[in-house]
């Protein structure tokens, strides 16, 4: 159950099934900041999946970009990374000694199960993605397996993500993520975002009362 | 009809209404454009020769996402009728629209790439409508399953008029019409090349479209019998209304970008999903 992605939807979707007995304009305030917060979630997922998977050996002025990343986002990738393997090895311990005490702690009053969906079908699904690696590696191994270039316009210099140039030379192709630049203001999101966080933290600490 | 077998009955049937959509859009699409068009199989035939096609794959990853992205959406139908939770089915729906999205950035090339990110935002447009739409359904009627809807006494489209007018929306999407520079579109000329199938050929391409077809039959059977849950004819004869709508709005609307669409769905979906459901919690 705490496989990605289901573990992470089994939640949501549990807390979303919860939201719908709220009453008043309560209820549809979560239940509609629940589904935004939730897709932006899906959002950075899967485009740090997608930089994973698009991974490749990088060489020349390509490696220099390491350098021009700030302190601030090696902190916050190295945390990220330390917390993520810490939480790898000790799920099950965490699972047993604090998820589950306090779950049941908040759900003992619970007339009805939170989970509608037979345990088979979140099986199937689960084991549907875990085969997903197996088989990029069954396809792999079959010998009529034909690998291509990525498409250049038709300008592709080499197998290694070289295209030709008007000049008659070769550039190497990099990608830049993709930003919402004119859409979504970042900085003034990442101000407001971390000041209201910082206050609801701080309440929430200070006041142990409001959370509950 | 147990559970099962009307799963196995979607998973069979669905293409084939698919793919007829499909072929009636391009027609219909074509005359639009003062053009005869090509026949109304021309979408099977485009996808038998696909698969008999060579392929080849940027990566051998692209495969298995792609087989994830046509089984995991043909399992969202094939839940949706036998019986599971609604809510939980929309999460396996955004699970299939993210296998594309991986399987088009791990090309690593600027027209996959590029459309990769396009799509992750109209996931981004679409996913919260979703939650919000069937989270209110099963508000509104109390119940969870397709079956409930259905006998449920509740009128839903009179009920939900803003999240009917929101979906409309979201569908001009999800059928991949305009703009122009969306992550690809049926057109053959855009910004992209293809976009986010740009570097796709043979069998993997044939995938996304028999994905596109179940994708259709589960945006236009939702359409018909989550809203019209009282009148399945009246649903149809609104769907193919709503159908036609879009493919008018996808001839006239040929060079807008899609900034101005995603502001456009963002906006107009919040406020009408949001309105609804905050009337629906308040009524």
């Amino acid at each position: 159950m705490f496989i990605v992605p289901f573990g992470l939807v089994v939640a949501k979707w549990s807390a979303i099934r919860a939201l719908l007995d709220v009453p008043g304009w309560r209820g549809a305030v979560y239940l509609l900041a629940l589904a935004y917060g939730s897709a932006a979630t899906i959002f950075y997922w899967s485009k740090l999946l997608s930089k994973l998977l698009a991974a490749r050996q990088v060489e020349g002025a390509e490696l220099a970009i390491e350098h021009r990343v700030s302190g601030f986002e090696w902190f916050a990738e190295g945390a990220h990374a330390v917390l993520v393997l810490a939480l790898t090895f000790g799920v099950s311990l965490l699972s047993d000694r604090v998820v589950a005490p306090l779950a049941l702690d908040a759900l003992a009053a619970t007339p009805r199960p939170l989970l509608h969906v037979g345990p088979l079908v979140l099986v199937f699904l689960t084991l549907a993605v875990l085969s997903l690696p197996a088989l990029a590696w069954a396809f792999y191994r079959r010998s009529d397996y034909q690998l291509a270039d990525v498409y250049l316009c038709g300008r592709s210099a080499s197998e290694t993500h070289l295209s030709a140039t008007a000049g008659g030379g070769s550039a190497a192709v990099s990608l830049r993520n993709y930003y919402l630049t004119g859409v979504i203001d970042g900085p003034a999101v990442f101000r407001w975002g971390t000041a209201v966080c910082a206050m609801i933290v701080a309440v929430m600490i200070l006041l142990p009362g409001v959370s509950s | 009809m147990s559970a099962v077998l009307l799963a196995l009955a979607f998973i069979l049937v669905a293409p084939m209404i698919g793919g007829l959509v499909a072929g009636v859009d391009r027609v219909v699409t074509a005359r639009m454009q003062g053009r005869v068009g090509p026949p109304v199989l021309q979408a099977f035939f485009d996808v038998a020769k696909l698969w008999h096609k060579t392929t080849r794959s940027v990566n051998p990853v692209a495969e298995p996402l792609l087989l994830g992205h046509v089984g995991f959406m043909a399992l969202t139908g094939a839940l949706i009728v036998g019986g599971v939770d609604l809510l939980f089915t929309i999460f396996v729906f955004v699970l299939a629209a993210v296998c594309l999205v991986l399987a088009a950035a791990s090309a690593d090339s600027p027209y996959s790439a590029t459309g990769a990110q396009r799509e992750l935002v109209l996931v981004l447009a679409a996913e919260p409508f979703f939650v919000v739409l069937v989270a209110a359904i099963c508000k509104l009627t109390s119940a969870t399953t397709l079956a409930g809807v259905l006998a449920s006494p509740v009128h839903v489209a009179v009920a939900l008029p803003g999240l009917l007018v929101g979906f409309l929306l979201i569908v001009a999407l999800k059928l991949r019409k305009s703009p122009f520079d969306i992550s690809t579109s049926h057109h053959a000329h855009q910004e992209l090349v293809k976009g986010l199938t740009s570097d796709l050929s043979g069998r993997l391409l044939a995938y996304v479209e028999v994905a596109h077809w179940y994708e259709t039959v589960i945006l236009l059977g939702c359409f018909v019998a989550l809203f019209f849950n009282w009148s399945l004819p009246l649903g149809l004869a609104a769907a193919t209304l709503a159908y036609g709508l879009a493919i008018l709005v996808d001839n006239s609307t040929g060079r807008a970008r899609w900034p101005l669409l995603l502001k456009t769905v963002w906006t107009a979906t919040f406020f009408l999903a949001g309105g609804n459901l905050l009337a629906l919690y308040l009524g």
